[in-house]
């Protein structure tokens, strides 16, 4: 698995178990709030988790951009690539 | 000029069911919801019993009003949709500024409480600690779910008052209901079973022990054998209303609220007081316009302690003689602190619609240092009541009483 995939895996099984959202109904273009459900709360733990499962710590400004999935994949990814 | 104020729903989660038919039918049949919790012992608990809900799915409740609820507030919810279904109040009343929420708990989701200060204790930092673990255990958990959850936008008032919170909670929503600040008021209380809590009452060697074997055996109340709380959980909620709405719509009605009174004994803070406990049945009996006589019997806050029975037992016998019938539903799953009030007061209006009075669970030997009352025991009886009182008694001197009435 790439590396890149091994990131979506991940971000991805938090989806499903933090909010309970169905592995389907997750795609890159998502919106993570209209399609997704989330509201401001929820990203705030979507962010918390990432610090648990990959070590990173975005800024805020960074987490108010997040609109869908690939922003998140991106946001991850970018954080991954820095503390690689 | 004061309006009138009645029961038109009910819901209850308790250790001997869901539900307030099932509750009821629970109480009648003499179940025992008190089962083992060996793991306890492992915690220094002298206490391995305990009075847990059973066949409960919070994973019902959906995720986005989930997030934000402990166990506590699940419980609450639950009760809660079943009373407004059971009152069957349209959705335009629901969500409407005259309709407010009234209810309490002790303190507010044990579980969050547990896993927040572990976690940042422990590892001195506050990384791991989610957005919603402060709604959780806020003292107000269970009043603030509802009222966003449900859409209820009128007042909120969250009685944290230990096991005095969900009587007076139904007696706060009765006085704004009362006193024309509020039309409707979703009153109650809960509690979730946590191994912390009942570590309280250990400490003040409070609970029960002798029979961590045989958990369907206590807790006795007014018994001789008694030897002390059995910890529980649940949720119970009530619908109260205006009366002349409650009729025009054509509600159902349980029964009135007629009395309400709290005080404080202002003496000590665990240790009941004789003369504080009279005064505040006494005060209850003076709101509802009532004489002693009027009362055909009191469901007694009675936890099965040495000194608490004693004095709830001789203070009722004061107020209202020694012919006046009492139990205590405390020996049928344990003590429910900030749920007991309502939950018990649930079967008060069981009781008064049946014309049934349930017996004590596990008395069977009065203590003589109790007062001298008629103890309903060993089997239900036949009484025709237009009254009854209701009585909870918390830490830190708070007692609180009810009065419910047949609709005149």
């Amino acid at each position: 698995m790439t590396d890149t995939a091994l990131v979506h895996q991940k971000v991805n099984a938090i989806m499903v178990s933090l909010f309970e959202i169905e592995p389907e109904a997750i795609k890159p273009e998502s919106s993570i709030f209209e399609d997704l459900g989330l509201d401001s709360l929820d990203a705030i733990d979507l962010v918390i988790k990432f610090q648990e499962v990959f070590g990173i710590k975005p800024q805020s400004e960074e987490v108010q951009k997040i609109r869908t999935m690939n922003d998140v994949y991106d946001l991850v990814q970018t954080y991954h690539n820095k503390n690689a | 000029m004061t309006r009138r104020v009645v029961i038109t729903g009910v819901g209850v989660v308790s250790p001997i069911g869901n539900g307030f038919g099932t509750y009821m039918e629970g109480l009648y049949s003499g179940r025992s919801g008190v089962t083992p919790m060996t793991d306890w012992k492992s915690w220094g608990l002298q206490t391995a019993v305990a009075g847990r809900v059973q066949n409960f799915d919070g994973q019902a409740i959906p995720r986005n009003i989930r997030r934000s609820m402990s166990l506590i507030s699940q419980y609450a919810y639950e009760a809660t949709v079943q009373a407004l279904r059971d009152a069957n109040l349209p959705q335009d009343l629901v969500e409407n500024e005259r309709t407010g929420i009234s209810y309490g708990s002790t303190m507010g989701g044990t579980s969050a409480i547990a896993d927040y200060l572990g976690s940042t204790l422990r590892e001195n930092k506050i990384d791991n600690v989610l957005s919603t673990t402060f709604l959780k255990i806020m003292s107000h958990t269970c009043a603030a779910n509802l009222a966003v959850s449900l859409k209820i936008p009128g007042r909120v008032i969250a009685s944290c008052t230990a096991c005095a919170s969900s009587t007076q909670a139904i007696g706060f929503g009765y006085e704004a209901i009362k006193y024309d600040q509020l039309d409707r008021a979703i009153c109650g209380g809960a509690e979730e079973l946590h191994v912390s809590v009942a570590g309280v009452f250990d400490v003040l060697r409070s609970t029960t022990s002798k029979f961590n074997d045989t958990p369907n055996l206590t807790p006795k109340p007014f018994d001789s054998e008694r030897d002390g709380i059995v910890i529980a959980e649940g949720g119970g909620t009530f619908i109260l209303e205006e009366l002349e709405a409650a009729q025009k719509r054509g509600a159902k009605i349980y029964a009135e609220v007629t009395g309400y009174y709290t005080n404080n004994d202002a003496t000590h803070m665990t240790n009941p007081n004789r003369e504080g406990l009279k005064k505040c049945m006494d005060g209850a009996l003076k709101v509802a316009g009532l004489n002693a006589s009027d009362i055909g019997y009191v469901n007694c806050h009675a936890t099965a302690t040495d000194i608490g029975d004693i004095a709830e037992s001789k203070a009722v016998e004061d107020i209202f003689g020694s012919n006046m019938p009492v139990s205590s539903l405390k020996g049928h799953y344990g003590h429910m602190m900030g749920a007991c009030g309502v939950v018990e007061s649930a079967a008060c209006l069981g009781m008064i619609m049946n014309s049934k009075l349930i017996p004590t669970l596990n008395l069977s030997k009065i203590d003589e240092k109790c007062g001298n009352l008629d103890f309903v025991m060993e089997k239900s009886r036949d009484r025709t009541m237009n009254h009854i009182l209701k009585n909870s008694f918390a830490f830190g001197g708070i007692n609180a009483s009810l009065v419910f009435s047949k609709l005149q």
